[in-house]
């Protein structure tokens, strides 16, 4: 019951810091989380093209549901087919049959097995139809690069053809599926042209009816049967878009249906009744709203229209800065759970045999930590009595030892190991610098405390010490060094703490290689800051536990201390 | 009579403090007391009892006149270890049980350890504390750790006990036990006693002579004889010349401020 008591505000505290490390955390990731929100580079692109038509039935042709046929115009070959079309719902009928489509060959086996089909030039962009139907080409690329040694690749499903490099994958012949991870049996290549890596550098996972595996090979998610017709459109009728804005022979500006457009869009295209206009004949005034200036004025009776440009669609990191918060890849301060997460995995990297295990770490940290506080004990205590007994030596002293606290640190270290190797000292494997370092920071708090508390003797104990006849040793035995009890302890818990800072940071000099202190800068170095955080919760642990276990002595020792 | 064993001539005590206003504690002060006396102090508080003990244990040095404690300085008498002195306080060490409080003294005049056992058990079981001779401090009470304090100052048998208040945190029945056996241990020890007390009845039991004092500057007031018989015991108490003599005390005490 007691000791539910005693854990309580610590556990209270505990949850108080792992509650408080959200809004922390995010007002420390706040400003990078904004950036990736507000970074148009790291927008997703959204391509608006003209809808081709569903079937090849030269006189009637459907489009999809999501097509808005009652704004646009019918195109063929970027010339609109004007009034020679009849708009019914969900379909288009043509006052005469015209050739819809111009195939392009398209090679490969017809025979209920084959998958993979092939052309001659690249041709991504053409609708490609099964029998007269449209296919809808979407596909999933691996979010993993191929680095020559990769083997595995992650997707969301494992549902669907796999397709790496032009080739459909066989599964037990090329790959094997893990969860959702894809492995392949032999590692990925990595794309070693100098121009920019196309999708198809990466697995890819065929999502729709058909995706292409490379420039000039298609792979269909399910074998056509035999005896079917395989047409990719070389020229090809679809629904385009008009842009609003009255046509009045005065009007020169006008809207695209699709606001945020992206300003340097190479592939937009924009026609005045049948002409396509250059980049140089119009101006795009206002991208956010999607509104474009014509140079020249477009006679009453013509249209304007476009069949492909690109607007920005969504940052990439999510719809809200708070979305884009938690998608950032690395948080300035990692969020509390992640932290958590990652303890189990931190401490089980290394076997206890490893020197790298953090326990080791931990534990070599602590006897540099022990041993400066021993160090510092002693020096602290010597110059406490030395002080006491004759204050002109503290006032000689007493500045110098506080000017030695000023000198930094971080300069001292280097020194010290310079000079230790001059000795024959090896740093590698010593604990001297940490013991120096922390005895060095530790002696302070406990020369002060010690001769605070050496002088701070209540007076009648004093007077009865004379009383007897006391000696100074004896007085000073059996007196003043009990008395000195109730501060040197709060002194050794400082003293503690620094002596723990001292041999972190001895340990950062990168020739000793031990010790939490090293494993910090290590982690800092490769901008681990999750890692990090983990080093510093164990820290903060044996700070924690070493203050609490001077306090546990100096209730075993001085159990009197609490009584005044 | 024989020579004195104490001896405070034209003693003055001014404390400086900050600034002009000094404090005089004691102005002329002259006693001589012979040994095996029991003298009592009474006088209001602030009189500056406690700083004539202090003087005379040499924990205060007289700012004029002269103190002779056995024909030595009082500095040389404490080098001696003459003195048991009990503070107003019990002023015990905490770190110490309540045996090792008592064994303090002996323990700083190198006294052997069986020899510091064998006292310091038989001194607890004087003041009633053989059962408490384990504990520390902080489980006494007042009045218990105040009884630890008297067995300390008795623990080496020093010649001269100064004694300041010490059964003022006494209860009325264990008061009047330890006063008991104060006497008997004086009388045994053939120690000479000065001894602080607020209490009339007390002065006049105990003392041979009763120093009344009055305040601002202290003085000597009076000094009353108390030819009661030794030994005394309960009885002591109820006969006519105690209430007589109680009676002068008091009287003497009301002169001290009618004085001014
Ligand atoms: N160290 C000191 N510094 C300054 N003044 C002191 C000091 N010690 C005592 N005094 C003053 O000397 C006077 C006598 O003090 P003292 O303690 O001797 O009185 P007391 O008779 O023992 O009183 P009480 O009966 O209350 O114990 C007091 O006015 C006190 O303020
Ligand atoms: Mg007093």
């Amino acid at each position: 019951m007691k000791r539910i008591r005693n854990t309580a505000p610590l556990l209270v505290v505990l949850a108080g810091l792992f509650v408080l490390g959200y809004p922390m955390a995010f007002l420390l990731g706040y400003p990078q989380a904004k950036n990736n929100f507000e970074d148009r580079n790291r927008w997703i692109q959204r391509v608006i093209k003209a809808a081709p038509p569903l079937n090849l039935d030269s006189t009637t042709l459907r489009f999809d549901a999501a097509a808005d046929l009652s704004n646009g115009l019918l195109v063929r070959d970027g010339t609109p087919l004007a009034d020679r079309y009849q708009i019914e719902p969900g379909k288009i009928k043509l006052s005469q049959p015209i050739p819809l489509i111009v195939p392009v060959g398209v090679e490969g086996l017809v025979d209920g097995q084959n998958r993979l089909f092939h052309v001659a030039t690249a041709e991504r962009e053409r609708p490609l139809y099964l029998n007269g139907k449209l296919m809808t080409m979407a596909y999933e690329v691996a979010p993993e690069k191929p680095d020559g040694q990769r083997e595995t690749f992650t997707f969301t499903d494992t549902k669907g053809v796999f397709v790496f490099r032009g080739k459909w994958l066989q599964l037990g012949k090329d790959y094997a599926l893990d969860g959702d991870t894809l492995r392949l049996y032999e590692p990925a290549p990595l794309w070693l042209e100098l121009r920019a890596e196309p999708e198809w550098a990466r697995p890819l996972r065929v999502t729709g009816d058909y995706a292409w595996a490379d420039d000039k090979t298609i792979v269909l998610q399910e074998p056509p049967p035999p005896g079917s017709e395989i047409v990719l459109g070389e020229s090809t009728v679809t629904w385009a878009e008009k842009l609003r804005g009255p046509i009045d022979g005065a009007n020169r500006t006008f809207a695209f249906s699709h606001g945020d457009l992206v300003p340097d869009d190479a592939t937009r295209r924009l026609f005045v009744g049948n002409r396509q206009l250059s980049p140089q004949e119009y101006l795009i005034t206002d991208a956010k709203q999607g509104t474009v200036v014509l140079k020249e004025t477009p006679p009453p009776g013509s249209i304007v229209w476009t069949d492909w440009y690109t607007i920005y669609d969504h940052p990439t990191c999510g719809t809200t800065v708070l979305q884009c918060f938690f998608s950032l890849p690395q948080h300035p301060m990692p969020l509390p759970h992640e932290i958590i997460a990652r303890i189990p995995s931190f401490v089980m990297r290394y076997d206890f045999q490893s020197e790298r295990n953090v326990v080791r770490e931990a534990i070599y940290t602590a006897q540099g930590t022990l041993v400066a506080l021993l160090l510092g004990s002693i020096v602290g205590m010597t110059f406490a009595v030395l002080f006491v007994l004759a204050v002109p030596l503290e006032r000689a002293l007493l500045p110098w030892v506080i000017a030695s606290q000023t000198v930094p640190i971080i300069a001292l270290v280097p020194m010290l190991v310079l000079i230790l190797a001059q000795f024959g000292v090896q740093i590698q494997s010593s604990r001297l610098p940490s013991a120096l370092i922390g005895g060095y920071l530790s002696f302070f708090p406990i020369t002060v405390g010690m001769t605070k508390g050496l002088r701070s003797v209540d007076p009648l104990k004093l007077d009865l010490m004379r009383s007897y006849g006391a000696t100074r040793p004896q007085e000073f035995m059996k007196l003043r060094f009990y008395a000195a009890m109730s501060y040197l302890f709060p002194s050794l818990k400082v003293g503690v703490a620094v002596s723990l800072l001292g041999a972190l940071i001895s340990e950062t000099e990168t020739s000793n290689a031990k010790g939490l202190g090293f494993a910090i800068l290590g982690q800092v170095q490769a901008g681990n800051v999750a890692d990090l955080w983990v080093l510093f919760l164990v820290t903060a642990a044996m700070g924690i536990l070493f203050v609490s276990v001077v306090g546990w002595l100096e209730k075993l020792i001085a159990p009197w201390v609490r009584k005044l | 009579m024989n020579t004195p064993i104490i001896a405070f001539q034209e003693v003055d005590k001014v404390f400086a403090s900050r600034g002009s206003n000094h404090l005089v504690a004691l102005e002329h002060v002259n006693l001589s007391i012979v040994p095996e006396e029991f003298i009592a102090f009474i006088g209001p508080s602030g009189c500056g009892k406690t700083t004539l003990l202090r003087l005379a244990a040499d924990l205060e040095q007289p700012t004029s006149g002269r103190i002779t404690i056995k024909e030595k300085t009082p500095e040389q008498a404490r080098l001696d270890r003459d003195y048991g002195y009990v503070f107003q306080d019990p002023v015990l060490y905490e770190w110490r049980t309540v045996e090792q409080n008592v064994q303090l003294p002996l323990e700083i005049m190198g006294v052997p350890k069986p020899k510091r056992e064998t006292r310091a058990h038989h001194l607890l079981g004087l003041v009633g504390l053989s059962e408490f001779s384990h504990h520390y401090p902080w489980q006494l009470s007042g009045g218990m750790q105040q009884r630890v304090s008297i067995a300390r100052a008795l623990s080496f048998s020093p010649s001269i006990l100064l004694m300041d208040e010490p059964f003022g945190a006494l209860d009325e029945i264990t008061r009047e036990q330890m006063q008991l056996e104060l006497l008997r241990i004086w009388r045994n020890l053939k120690t000479t006693v000065l001894f602080v007390t607020h209490s009339i009845p007390e002065a006049v039991f105990l003392s041979t002579r009763t120093v009344v004092m009055s305040p601002r500057p202290g003085r000597i007031h009076e000094i009353i004889e108390i030819d009661l018989p030794q030994p005394r015991t309960v009885e002591t108490r109820e006969c006519e010349r105690f209430f007589e003599l109680t009676t002068v005390v008091r009287e003497s005490l009301r002169g001290t401020e009618n004085g001014h």
